[in-house]
């Protein structure tokens, strides 16, 4: 796919078709009219009741203090995820970095086991039962059985650490439990993927923690733009943009690869060109060659995250409309910042699915490379799907074969994933990816359900940028 | 109009963790603003009419027509000697009635302007955010653009009114728009610098925030501007 337009030829055009709210009066007096209730209860925040015989009766699950179990898990996004083995060891009700879009706090409740029936303090593992636990798994032991972990484990997938919860947070400095399984994981050569905005693992007992990890570690800064006071608007409590690009250069000057995450994406408040030359040169100069992208979170589009922004005089709306709820404008104005930050020499993928097929790395979290001793990825999910099917050169690709490929590829990590994937292959069940979102089409039937082949382009963006261009030519 | 169906459209900009909608009442006249300031609406010759002073609630604390201020706290009647006392919004009757007047345009003959009743809002395809309203050359037309699908919906009314156009292109949200219709069944629109102005040439009147196709990602506030 080209064009001569850049990026911001393309919002421009975008900018016509979303417009910016007005709002009749000062937003310092909306900040202020907050509900004020008084004599509110000071219990669990929320309450279950369930209806039987005997009248209604309260249900509650009451968790344990710790949640060991829950702490290493296969997402239950695997069927869009290469690499969905995800480890947490805080949890807690809300992070202390307060960040207005988190999604986190949602997919929290609904992606794993629900610990908000009982609001539980900031709490973490037992690390001795867990790297017991962990090394018996990896060790083939018989705890764990034929789960999906352990099947993760099997494949050497790296441990990705932060996807729940920021995992680096003050109190890990006292505590030091993130610290002893990232040394546990140096010792047994596993490779491990962080997501963080803390800078606590660009210091040194971290940083050693990682670098000597002899199967890699990857470090993926969320970095939604460089701008520190931006960045002290949208998520308060975290470190500052120039902080974190500080601990990417330590990262990267000691062989971990930092990779900075814009993780959303925001058109109209973070992508002006002035954003894209100071992002860009802080990737200089902190050695990050590798940017990873992601449009605004649907599952964050609530009335709740929608008043943070308006409080502080962001157009929420419109940033929503552009990079996320249309897959139009969002997949064009992702492709083009992307394209142009690749014109600057930055290594650039999408989680994205309308725009992965331009990605510079199969593995959206641009992690090839970075493991010095192997490793394995869920190649049943979607993103391994079009990769096979691109592959093919044209060739219609049915379910028999794409199973029998993953099988040959280390298999399923589950039975329930293979179900679950079939469903999603055949545009159906309710998995939050669609096939169709991606560069293949559909190509008919055949053994176990549809066929689909490689396209082109994604027909999606190329529509939308003929549009674009139409629109743009006539000023 | 009876001030519940006077609160009614109110009611349905909604409340939540962080802000809510107000309302002032003062005589026979209401106001109400939406949480996020957007809309704000005025109704004439509400029943009952209030005989002690104005008041000002959140739309969503309103349970009935007896009303007073104590202090800090707002205390309804409900009747049977029970009372429900909450705590009153920082906002006044004078307040809500300022910022209204600074964009009433009932005496701005030369603003653009055409009548729209509830059968054009009829047209209109709920699913899409904003409406696009365009004055030029004596014709007039509301147009959606579908950035789902990348159509366009356009409807044209021949005669406008007033001699104004529209300096600049200018949006309102779909849902604002509907809104205006549980109030009256037809205004006279007007479109301001940067606002719109909704008439019913009786006893409701609206402003609306307008939308502008800028490069500028935060909210523009107009009564800072004005």
């Amino acid at each position: 796919m080209e064009t001569e337009l850049t990026y911001w030829d393309i919002k421009e055009v975008v900018g016509r078709i979303v417009p910016r709210q007005s709002v009749l009066g000062s937003l310092s007096e909306a900040h202020r009219m907050r509900v004020r209730k008084t004599g509110r209860r000071s219990g669990p925040w929320y309450r279950e009741y369930r209806l039987n015989p005997e009248g209604w009766q309260e249900f509650s699950r009451v968790l344990p203090d710790t949640f060991d179990n829950s702490a290493l898990m296969v997402s239950r996004k695997a069927c869009g995820c290469p690499l969905p083995l995800n480890l947490d060891v805080w949890d807690g009700p809300v992070c202390s970095f307060n960040c207005l879009y988190c999604f986190a706090n949602y997919f929290r409740t609904t992606l794993y086991s629900s610990f908000f029936d009982q609001v539980q303090p900031l709490r973490t593992i037992d690390a001795d039962a867990f790297l017991a636990r962990l090394g018996a798994l990896m060790d083939g032991g018989a705890q764990g059985g034929q789960s999906a972990e352990r099947r993760a484990l099997d494949l050497r997938v790296p441990i990705r650490i932060g996807v729940r919860f920021e995992n680096f947070i003050p109190k890990e400095r006292k505590v030091g439990t993130a610290l002893r399984v990232l040394r546990f994981l140096a010792e047994r050569g596993y490779p491990v993927i962080v997501d963080t905005k803390s800078t606590l693992v660009g210091e040194d007992e971290y940083l050693r923690a990682l670098a000597d990890n002899a199967g890699g570690a990857v470090v993926q800064f969320s970095l939604s733009s460089g701008d520190d006071a931006f960045l002290r608007e949208i998520e308060p409590g975290a470190p500052l943009a120039s902080e974190r690009f500080e601990a990417l250069r330590r990262l990267n000057e000691a062989g971990v690869r930092g990779v900075a995450r814009i993780e959303p994406f925001l058109p109209f408040l973070a992508d002006s060109e002035e954003w894209a030359r100071n992002y860009v040169g802080r990737c200089r100069e902190a050695g990050v060659g590798y940017v990873c992208w992601d449009a605004f979170s649907y599952s964050c589009a609530n009335e709740h995250t929608r008043r943070l922004f308006h409080q502080r005089g962001l157009d929420f709306d419109r940033m929503f409309y552009a990079a996320s709820d249309s897959r139009l404008a969002t997949g064009l104005l992702l492709w083009a910042m992307m394209r142009h930050f690749r014109s600057e020499g930055l290594r650039c993928s999408t989680y994205d699915d309308t725009v992965s097929q331009y990605n510079d790395d199969v593995l959206c979290c641009q992690v090839t490379g970075a493991f010095k001793g192997g490793f394995g990825w869920n190649v049943g999910s979607s993103k391994g799907a079009e990769d096979y099917i691109r592959r093919q050169g044209g060739r219609a690709v049915s379910w028999g074969e794409f199973d029998a490929y993953v099988e040959g590829a280390g298999g399923w990590l589950s039975a329930g994933l293979r179900r679950d994937f079939w469903q999603l292959w055949n545009l159906d069940g309710d998995s939050a990816y669609s096939m169709a979102w991606s560069s293949v089409e559909p190509a008919g039937m055949g053994d176990g359900g549809m066929m689909w082949r490689a396209a082109a382009d994604n027909r999606v963006l190329v529509d939308a940028l003929r549009y674009v261009e139409m629109e743009a030519g006539r000023g | 109009m009876n001030i519940r169906k006077a609160l009614g459209p109110a009611m349905a900009f909604g409340r939540g963790a962080s802000g809510d909608s107000v309302a002032a009442w003062g005589r026979d006249v209401l106001y109400a603003l939406s949480y996020d300031r957007t809309v704000m609406y005025r109704v004439d010759r509400v029943t009952p009419g209030r005989k002690g002073d104005p008041v000002a609630f959140r739309v969503s604390d309103f349970e009935s027509t007896d009303v007073k201020r104590e202090g800090p706290a707002l205390v309804f009647n409900v009747g049977d000697g029970a009372l429900v006392r909450v705590a009153a919004p920082a906002e006044t009757f004078e307040g809500l009635e300022a910022l209204f007047t600074r964009f009433d345009l009932r005496g701005a003959p030369d603003a653009a302007a055409v009548m729209l009743t509830s059968k054009d809002a009829m047209l209109l395809d709920g699913d899409l955010p904003h409406v696009e309203f365009v004055a030029r050359g004596g014709a007039f037309k509301i147009v959606q653009r579908d950035f789902y699908s990348g159509r366009t919906l356009e409807v044209e009314r021949k005669a406008m009114s007033g001699t104004g156009s529209v300096t600049r292109p200018l949006a309102m949200r779909t849902q604002d728009f509907k809104t205006l219709f549980q109030l009256a069944t037809s205004y006279v629109i007007k479109v301001g610098d940067g606002w719109f102005y909704a008439d019913n040439l009786a006893d409701v009147r609206a402003v609306v925030g307008g939308c502008l196709y800028e490069d500028v990602g935060r909210l523009n506030a107009l009564a800072e501007e004005a």
